[in-house]
């Protein structure tokens, strides 16, 4: 706890000297230049500064001041027109173009404005009570809030809304009448299941948001806003269950993204790096998802969500180790195959982590631990090869990671030119050019396989990122080289913390209850508690339940 | 200062880990040949009452380690002598074992790899450890323990399905009477490992528990686990290899599962208790090595623990070269002199020594002992 606290503080506290600083110099000049007309120097500097800020009443001279402000932008729609109160009112509609949905603005706003009528109006109004007035009456939308300064107005304008200034008002109205082209919802493409819900996240946080209000319709959720980027002004959005999730955590995690300054925030690993706990590790400390129902299903465990425009990618915290193997799909399907494939998972991860490193440490040092007929098969392969286990082994790894990265990158209809260059390269003419054995090509494939089955990308990544070290050191050390390696990456795991929370919960520090729901999945009337340190309030999540019981004592009745 | 918390479950897997880290290696109690297990089980019950003895020190002081209290109930002079004499006993407790465990390395994998970079590569693992804290190598610990019983069951399983087992080489039990057994089992066998519990005078005041009688039932417990493990192995190395053999190789376990070939195809399986004992052992150079470096901490009042980490590391490595000139001495030490006149006095003579004066000094300490503010730097 200690530990993760430091930093902030510091930070904080740096912060702070420095304004400190920064306001004495401030005091000091101003008080060298102005220390005769003191008095007056600052009621004028006050006065201007009040009719900067605020919005004049006259309609050309706002309209030019945000025309300047913005470098008059093409796409800046000014619409003047009038309407009758109680007598003629001329009035300006400011919005930016492709932002806004045009026919919300000419159906709930310009035509029921322009068709008011003094003969409808049972008193006549007058004009400075003229915004209310409309706002009352005509303007046929929900989401209308009034706008009192250019500030405002600006970011009202760049976030999408139109705004209505009405002449002779120091106030506008900022109308929630954005739209523009946003994509659908679709299904998601990083975390595809057989069975399961088929929505995924989009990059606006508005969808986004609505996709998780409308599966969980408890009082309880919070959604927090935030907004990050001093050029970008990114909206970012905090999703908890405020009956579930762990005050201190909530209070940390808003702390740690308020603390975040920084021009722009395009995706959420962005957020992920500035906030996250340790830097210097391979390792995720969150977990992301485009799936709404993996985000519902933490919020349920007491963790919390954030949410990031322009993203599907939602962050979850605290992440622990053990979820990186978990798929939403597991709840979905029965409890037995569940348990079969999170083990099948891991033991994918561990394969494609020290596969090659065992090769390596088999042919370099242990042949005793290989069968004799299979050491003579072995051996008689790398009779023609000149080089060592790990000279093969780190050419063909090297390899195969270039063929991924280009068959990633490559336009669709190259990419199959690639695949086949690349498997006739790696497969059939480096084992006959001499380059590798055989026995390596199958090793380099078992190990490239594996690294796809792992379900979580991030994990897949520290997995291929830690095997280069681990083949270089059983080369030189062996068995006994690697057994230190790993020990070194568990104690460096369990010396992880995601917000405070030990990544390596529930094995160490160990949680009996939690590790029903870890490597292992019980059925689902025996998960009777959340995980016991992200809520300590609000335990229990399921009563016992068994259909056997029940029939059971129906029949004794 | 940081301090450490060790829960209930994780002080049961630190003693059991640190008993057979070391101890599964070498054969215990091989001068009872086909008895030896008895030996063992002898070995572990008077263990026990050791560690009662430490517990009762423990009571007196819940808060401070024993080179804390032992400045109490000597002043601070003469209790500084005392902390350092246990220092170096801490820090040669661990480069025996560091030498141990190179020398198998070398015997059994690296046969031209000089020893210092075996021993300096455990050392610089340990050290990037205990830099993480000494909760990480708790954790680490823990998981480390779901492997070691895991490999365990394994290996079992392997070794009853080999059908290796003759057990009429454990028979007689007790052939040559009751004396050569009680001859082995005394003074040596509970000395190591069961008597290097002492080092957890040092470790018992992190413990977080309601009730400190846990320290003593859970501590007596692991003491009682892992000594039934040892002798139920011990007793499998002399059913495999026959009481002979067995009392003569230098790494009975290794030779006894090296026998193990199931179908031409699982065999030479001696490699995967090779795993199991690097991390045995790293585990018990670790807590030696830890507790190193808290003696050194009080006496020399050093403020941050991570500053000794590396240079008590280099020293180690070192010293775990020079204590003997070949593996033969090494052993021959460790059998002969190493427990009568190193372990005896400090795991048994000392310790009832801090009895005695605490009893005789009672009253006058007895406002320390019961405050905890007294720590002293």
């Amino acid at each position: 706890m200690r530990n993760r606290r430091k930093r902030p503080i510091i930070r904080t506290h740096k912060k702070l000297t420095d304004m400190l600083a920064d306001k004495k110099h401030d005091d000091h000049s101003s008080l060298q230049s102005n220390t005769i007309s003191m008095d007056t120097s600052i009621q004028q500097k006050k006065e201007t500064e009040k009719r900067v800020g605020e919005l004049s009443p006259v309609l050309h001279v706002v309209v030019d001041r945000v025309k300047t402000l913005l470098g008059n932008p093409m796409d800046l729609i000014v619409r003047e027109f009038e309407f009758e109160l109680e007598h003629k009112v001329t009035a300006t509609l400011l919005f930016l173009e492709e932002m806004n949905d045009s026919q919300v603005l000419n159906e709930f706003i310009l035509s029921p404005l322009m068709s008011l009528s003094s003969d409808k109006q049972s008193s006549p109004v007058p004009v400075d009570h003229a915004l209310h007035y409309i706002k009352q009456n005509a303007l046929a939308l929900g989401r209308v809030l009034d706008v009192e300064t250019e500030d405002e107005l600006v970011e009202a304008l760049l976030a999408g809304l139109s705004v209505l200034l009405v002449e002779g008002n120091t106030k506008g109205l900022k109308l929630g009448t954005n739209g523009g082209k946003v994509r659908g919802i679709e299904e998601p493409t990083s975390e595809v299941v057989i069975r399961g819900p088929k929505d995924s996240f989009t990059e606006s946080i508005k969808t986004n948001i609505s996709l998780i209000r409308r599966r969980v319709r408890s009082k309880d959720i919070r959604i927090e806003k935030f907004k990050i980027g001093e050029v970008t002004h990114t909206d970012v959005a905090v999703v908890y269950l405020e009956n579930i999730a762990d005050p201190l955590l909530i209070q940390e995690i808003k702390e740690r993204i308020e603390e975040v300054k920084t021009d722009g925030l395009l995706e959420s690993g962005q957020l992920e790096e500035f906030i996250q706990d340790e830097t210097v590790t391979v390792f995720p400390q969150f977990l992301n998802t485009e799936r709404p129902d993996v985000v519902i299903g933490n919020l349920l465990e007491g963790r919390v969500g954030i949410i990031i425009n322009g993203t599907p990618f939602v962050l979850i915290a605290p992440a622990q180790f053990i979820q990186f193997f978990q798929s939403s799909e597991d709840y979905y399907m029965r409890y037995d195959i569940s348990t079969f494939l999170r083990l099948l998972r891991f033991s994918v991860f561990i394969i494609s982590l020290i596969a090659p490193s065992i090769y390596i440490a088999l042919t370099t040092f242990h042949q005793a631990m290989i069968p004799t007929t299979l050491l003579f098969g072995i051996a008689a392969q790398r009779e023609g090869v000149p080089f060592p286990a790990i000279a093969e082994a780190l050419v063909m790894e090297i390899t195969f990671e270039i063929l991924r990265e280009a068959g990633i990158r490559m336009p669709r209809a190259v990419g199959v030119a690639v695949s086949i260059v690349g498997a006739l390269v790696l497969g059939q003419a480096a084992v006959q050019a001499g380059l590798v054995s055989p026995a390596m090509v199958i090793v380099v494939g078992i190990t490239a396989v594996a690294s796809f089955a792992i379900p979580s990308f991030a994990v897949a990544t520290s997995a291929r990122l830690l095997r280069f070290p681990l083949m270089l050191i059983s080369s030189v050390f062996g068995f006994y080289g690697l057994t230190l390696a790993l020990i070194v990456i568990i104690a460096h795991l369990s010396s992880l913390r995601s917000f405070g929370y030990p990544y390596l919960s529930p094995f160490a520090p160990l949680q009996t209850q939690d590790l029903k729901d870890s490597l292992f999945r019980f059925p689902i009337t025996k998960l009777f508690k959340r995980p016991e340190k992200l809520s300590k309030k609000n335990q229990t999540r399921t009563k016992p339940y068994s259909v056997k019981k029940k029939r059971e004592e129906e029949t004794t009745r | 200062m940081k301090t450490i918390k060790i829960d209930i479950q994780q002080y049961f897997i630190i003693i059991v880990l640190f008993e057979l880290g070391s101890a599964i290696l070498v054969g215990l109690g091989m001068d009872a040949g086909r008895d030896a297990w008895i030996a063992i089980l002898l070995g572990m019950t008077s263990g026990m009452f050791l560690f009662v003895g430490y517990y009762y020190l423990y009571k007196q002081f819940p808060e401070q380690s024993l080179t804390q209290y032992l400045q109490i109930l000597f002043g601070k002079y003469i209790g500084k002598l005392f902390g350092f004499l246990y220092l170096m006993y801490f820090m040669y407790l661990a480069a025996r074992v560091l030498r141990d465990f190179g020398s198998l390395l070398l015997s059994a994998v690296f046969v031209q790899t000089p020893i210092i970079v075996v021993n300096a590569l455990m050392i610089a693992t340990i050290v990037y450890v205990l830099k993480l804290g000494f909760e990480v190598l708790v954790r680490t610990g823990e998981i480390i323990f779901f492997l070691v019983v895991l490999l365990g069951i394994i290996l079992a399983v392997l070794v009853l399905s080999a059908d290796l087992m003759k057990y009429n080489y454990l028979l007689p039990v007790l052939g040559k009477g009751f004396l050569p057994v009680l001859k082995a089992a005394f003074p040596v066998t509970p000395t190591f490992p069961f008597g290097e519990m002492v080092v957890f005078t040092m470790l018992l005041p992190y413990l977080k528990t309601t009730k400190k009688s846990k320290a003593l039932t859970v501590g007596l417990f692991a003491i009682m686990v892992s000594g039934i493990i040892l002798s139920v192995t011990v007793a499998m190395d002399i059913a495999i290899l026959g009481g002979h053999v067995a009392t003569h190789v230098y790494f009975p376990l290794l030779a006894a599962v090296a026998k193990i070939n199931l179908g031409e195809f699982i065999q030479r399986l001696d490699a995967l208790v090779v795993f199991t004992l690097i991390i045995g052992g790293f585990f018990k150079i670790s807590v030696l090595f830890y507790v190193a470096v808290k003696a050194t901490q009080d006496i020399f009042g050093v403020k941050e623990e991570k500053k000794l980490i590396g240079p008590i590391g280099i020293v180690l490595i070192l010293s775990s070269i020079v204590i003997a000139a070949n593996y033969v001495e090494h052993i021959t030490e460790g059998l002969n002199i190493v427990p009568h006149f190193i372990h005896l006095p400090f795991q048994v003579v000392l310790p009832s020594l801090f009895i005695i004066v605490f009893l005789i000094r009672r009253k006058k300490l007895k406002p320390f002992a019961s405050s905890p503010s007294t720590s002293t730097e």
